[in-house]
């Protein structure tokens, strides 16, 4: 086979969807492999690879929030938003919450500033503060705990 | 959406952003004074920024309302009530059929608004529903409010349906308000911020010192068009004749009698006392909230700075204008899910 004939084969393969290729006439033979589907190949796996633990990561995190709620007695109050957390309502005026005290539902613990708004957010259960997670000026990131409530 | 007058309170006017234009004519700009807290109010109802509102002044109005309404008041703190229950401020609020909202004596600051969701339907004068009360002009009849008058609102925006349809259904208020720190203080004692005016150069070195360095305090003559300070008095180095020209809010002018006073929303359009200065535009809002025998210091700042200042709170009001439009779609989602 000529030099030519060659390059001419082997062109048309690379344009060619074929990941393998097999060719024999006389006492020559070509056998042909596309490296850059191979590589293709070998991306999708690690994609998948990648893929799998960021999937078991979302349902580790969804599946401890959870827990804590489905506990009887403790409860977590997290931030429902990114935000700046102040634990009263103006500066001159006293906490919403302190430890000990027993709260309902709808009453607010804190408020989460996120652009130039102050958003209140509420205790959603009925108990008796145990702990308080976030120091005023924090900037707390989404579900971070910021009080424990013991369920009354 | 039609409110009554039950009572006006001491100088209730209509206010949006201004009538600009027509100065060469020699008509008045007028507008809100703290036209930041003007902006914030209509941002809470999904009105336009610039849409008019009620400017109260010390003693707050008191309105009832024949039909739902939702308003926002921002501003000065006048203990609003809605049925003698405190009502919040800086936030949507819904005022119920027959309810009436009643704005007492200020507590801090001087002036509060209240805009209506979809604004108050009244004719612009010169592209503006802003009063001139002194050549009654604009607004409603060109005049204060007075009792008995009947204020018509406008259709709301989607934004302001959406924080009407959320208050309908419950009997909380929204769960969130404007972080009103992040804009004011309301102290009466407040550094005011000015660039050098034409004339700054010509005053005494002293004076020029003194100025940033001596307290000065509002007088009693301290109304919509100027406050007129009491301090030391501020000398020129000769004595000379300017001809008018152009002057602006926050002007700041001294008089033969070397007492500054500076210009407010209902300014004259044209001055001839020497300027010693200009107060920055960042600093007028807290400057209309100044109540007579409030104290300033003045601090001398360069343009560069005073731009900066301005962009600052720009770029402020900008994301929270974002930030309650998300809280209007969101509060969409909710309730046609």
């Amino acid at each position: 086979m000529k030099a030519k004939e060659l390059k001419e084969i082997l062109h048309v393969l690379e344009e060619a969807t074929l990941e393998q290729f097999s060719i024999t006439k006389g006492d020559f033979s070509l056998s042909y492999r596309k490296k850059a589907t191979a590589e293709k190949g070998e991306t999708k796996e690690d994609r998948q690879e990648e893929a799998t633990p960021f999937v078991e990561s979302i349902a580790e995190q969804t599946t401890t929030t959870p827990e804590v709620e489905t506990e009887q007695t403790e409860h977590q109050i997290v931030a429902p938003m990114v935000g700046t957390f102040y634990s009263r309502p103006n500066p001159e005026t006293a906490p919403f919450v302190q430890i000990g005290d027993h709260i309902t539902k709808e009453q607010p613990v804190c408020i989460l500033e996120a652009m130039k708004l102050l958003n209140e957010i509420f205790a959603e259960v009925d108990g008796e503060i145990t702990a308080i997670h976030a120091k005023e000026g924090d900037i707390v990131s989404y579900g971070e705990p910021l009080f424990t409530v013991r369920k009354a | 959406m039609t409110i009554c007058v039950r009572q006006p309170g001491m100088l209730t006017t209509v206010q949006d952003c201004g009538r600009y234009g027509s100065q060469k004519y020699g008509v008045i700009v007028s507008g809100a004074m703290d036209l930041l807290s003007l902006r914030i109010a209509n941002l809470l109802v999904g009105n336009q920024q610039d849409e008019a509102t009620l400017e109260m002044t010390v003693l707050g109005a008191t309105l009832e309302f024949e039909e739902d309404q939702l308003v926002a008041i921002t501003g000065g703190d006048f203990q609003p009530t809605i049925d003698g229950n405190p009502a919040p401020m800086w936030r949507p609020i819904l005022i119920r059929q027959g309810s009436i909202l009643q704005c007492k004596s200020v507590i801090r600051g001087c002036r509060a608004y209240i805009a209506f969701a979809g604004g108050i339907q009244l004719p612009t004068v010169l592209g503006s529903k802003s009063t001139y009360v002194k050549a009654a002009l604009g607004g409603f009849e060109g005049r204060a409010l007075k009792k008995e008058d009947v204020l018509t609102c406008g259709t709301p925006s989607a934004t302001g349906r959406a924080f009407q349809r959320q208050l309908e259904t419950q009997t909380m208020p929204l769960p969130w308000s404007v972080d009103a720190n992040a804009f004011f203080r309301f102290q009466q004692t407040e550094t005011i911020r000015f660039i050098e005016g034409s004339e700054y150069a010509r005053f005494t070195e002293d004076s020029q010192k003194t100025f940033e360095r001596q307290p000065y305090s509002l007088t009693m003559e301290a109304d919509r068009m100027g406050y007129r300070l009491q301090g030391e008095a501020l000398q020129l180095s000769e004595t000379f004749e300017l001809l008018s020209e152009g002057v602006t809010y926050g002007t700041i002018q001294v008089p033969s009698n070397g007492q500054p006073i500076i210009l407010m929303a209902d300014r004259q359009t044209t001055g001839g006392y020497p300027k010693i200065g200009q107060v920055i535009s960042a600093d007028l809002p807290k400057l209309a909230q100044l109540q007579p025998k409030a104290t300033i210091h003045f601090q001398k700042v360069t343009l560069q700075e005073a731009e900066r200042a301005l962009i600052e709170q720009h770029q402020q009001l900008t994301e929270l204008a974002v930030a309650i439009q998300l809280k209007g779609q969101r509060n969409n989602e909710e309730t046609t899910a």
